[in-house]
């Protein structure tokens, strides 16, 4: 099974369980990298056929795939 | 509450009907500052909205109505000497006043009295506050503050259905706005686009680069001094020789790279925010000279990175307290695409704990043929979106536009062609251009901001930033509410 990686935030009537919400996430099956209390973030990734389940955790607000960014290279003029 | 107002001329009827008056003179015969009403505009604390009206009497014997109170929209031209209008819900007072009345205010706003700062309402602006505030929910109050945009707020207009919004007062009030403007650029004989060529022709580079000088930095008393810029990059020279002895945190994000800056990209807008008054060579390149520099690596050496090593930067500088976050980077977003709903809530919980994020609107256009959207994150209605301008006070060919709503406007403009900054030993010294050496031109102003203002933080410091900016005649598509100015 495919992994995604993402990034899902915490809403903020439930900003106080932070904890408490990143092991109701790592039961729906992420497997978190980053906890990001101050921000009620958290970075990791997850089986792609889980991520609708995810959604679905009390306190989840928002689900997003991980964006890359790619600068220009550092002989270009243009950055 | 009686709408006494409502029956009224229209200002332009009474400017037309004052025949050789100049333009520069207000009604009560006090003189007017090219490009502003007369009025001011008193910006306020968002604890004491409340109470403004009290605050405004007691402080300056001010009588302030709230708009609130005009169920078709109140307009600030009809106020009377001595009267104030309360926008609630943008947390400023527009206030018309003499100029005795405007220095107790300026006081009392360096007093803890809930009155963040006082300046010169301007022609452009005021438009802008008489948006209905009624129709501002939570999301809208953001990109008001976000983004001075008037084309945006016309549609609004427009679309108001007419028992909210009286188009005859709003079109009586254009024109009045035109009319001013009009005769303002006449009193000299000039226009705006001469007045860009005229100072493009001083640019001598000699002991400022051009952007310092275009952005009033060169002329300005601050320099960031007890303010924090987090510049979110590919980390920085370490060891620059124009850096010896200044006070840096720094932190890498990218696993398996340390914070030295393999790629230039870092080096060159910290420089830019946070340079130092007297560089090894001139001319002088950096805005904030006296702030305290945190460099977090969240793009590599090969200039790549993720949504994950940004979010955690962020947290790193909310904790550290930075006034400012400068994030040079992004991903293209197509026309239609919406923000990341993430990196919204994060931008806000950032203006709630004090932390201001600015970001590049992103190079992907080719103008004039093409013009792409803003790009994420500077997408997020609240993160402020920078492009870029040149020599000339010209959109740079490559800087993204203003095409998506909710959120996608470029809010502000910086110089960003031809930008001379710190480089990597051994080069030290480069010219670069990007929406990326305007964007640390706003942050370092930022922390400039924050220095003269030390109660305006976070969404007030927006609103300083976009208050401030020279107005240029360019779409607010491409420049927002125009060129960044320090104080």
């Amino acid at each position: 099974m495919a992994k995604v990686k993402l990034s899902i935030s915490v809403d903020e009537e439930h900003l106080n369980q932070f904890p408490k919400i990143m092991k109701e996430v790592e039961k729906a099956g992420m497997e978190i990298d980053q906890e990001l209390e101050d921000l009620g973030v958290a970075t990791g990734a997850i089986d792609e056929d889980k991520v609708a389940a995810l959604r679905e955790v009390e306190g989840v607000e928002h689900v997003e795939e991980e964006r890359e960014f790619q600068i220009a290279p550092p002989d270009s003029d243009v950055q | 509450m009686e709408k006494p107002i409502r029956n009224r001329k229209p200002k332009s009827d009474r400017e037309n009907g004052r025949g050789n008056q100049p333009a520069n003179v207000s009604p009560n015969g006090n003189v007017i500052a090219p490009g502003t009403t007369g009025r001011f505009l008193v910006l306020l604390r968002e604890d004491a909205v409340k109470n403004a009206a009290k605050t405004l009497r007691d402080t300056a014997g001010v009588r302030a109505m709230s708009s609130a109170d005009f169920t078709e929209g109140a307009g600030a031209e009809h106020l009377g000497e001595s009267e104030a209008l309360v926008f609630e819900d943008l947390g400023v007072a527009v206030v018309n006043t003499p100029p005795d009345q405007v220095k107790t205010l300026s006081a009392a706003a360096a007093r803890d009295t809930g009155i963040l700062a006082v300046e010169p309402e301007r022609v452009v602006y005021a438009l802008r506050v008489t948006a209905p505030p009624r129709l501002a929910d939570e999301e809208l109050i953001v990109e008001e503050f976000f983004s001075a945009a008037p084309p945006v707020i016309d549609r609004s207009i427009v679309a108001a259905p007419p028992q909210e919004f009286p188009v005859d007062f709003l079109r009586g009030y254009r024109d009045a706005v035109d009319h001013l403007v009009g005769k303002l650029l006449a009193i000299g004989g000039i226009t705006e686009a001469a007045v860009g060529e005229a100072v493009a022709a001083a640019f001598s580079e000699t002991e400022f680069t051009w952007g310092l000088q275009a952005t009033k930095v060169a002329l300005s008393r601050f320099s960031g001094r007890d303010t924090r810029i987090a510049v979110l990059d590919t980390g920085m020279d370490l060891g620059h020789p124009d850096f010896v002895g200044r006070p840096i945190t720094s932190r890498s994000f990218i696993e398996g790279q340390e914070v030295q800056d393999g790629h230039g990209h870092g080096t060159h807008c910290i420089g830019t925010a946070c340079g130092p008054r007297q560089p090894a060579q001139l001319p002088r390149y950096g805005v904030a000279f006296n702030s305290e520099i945190f460099a977090g690596k969240v793009l590599s050496n090969q200039g790549s990175g993720a949504d994950g090593g940004i979010l955690a930067g962020i947290q790193w500088a909310i904790r550290n307290r930075c006034h400012v976050v400068s994030m040079s980077l992004g991903a293209p977003v197509f026309e239609g695409e919406t923000f990341s709903r993430i990196f919204e809530q994060v931008a806000r919980r950032a203006l709630g704990r004090g932390t201001l994020i600015i970001a590049a609107a992103g190079n992907e256009s080719r103008r004039p043929g093409f013009i792409a959207p803003v790009g994420h994150p500077a997408n997020c209605p609240s993160i402020m979106a920078v492009g870029a301008l040149d020599q000339q006070f010209q959109i740079a060919g490559f800087s993204n536009g203003g095409l998506n709503p909710q959120g996608g406007q470029v809010d502000i403009a910086g110089p960003g062609v031809a930008v001379q900054s710190s480089f990597p030993r051994p080069t030290l010294r480069r010219s670069l251009s990007g929406t990326s050496m305007a964007t640390p031109h706003v942050a370092g102003i930022a922390a400039l901001l924050a220095e003269a203002n030390p109660g305006a933080r976070g969404r007030e410091l927006a609103s300083l930033l976009l208050q401030g900016a020279r107005r240029l005649s360019l779409p607010a598509r491409d420049v927002g509410s125009g060129l960044v100015q320090a104080p």
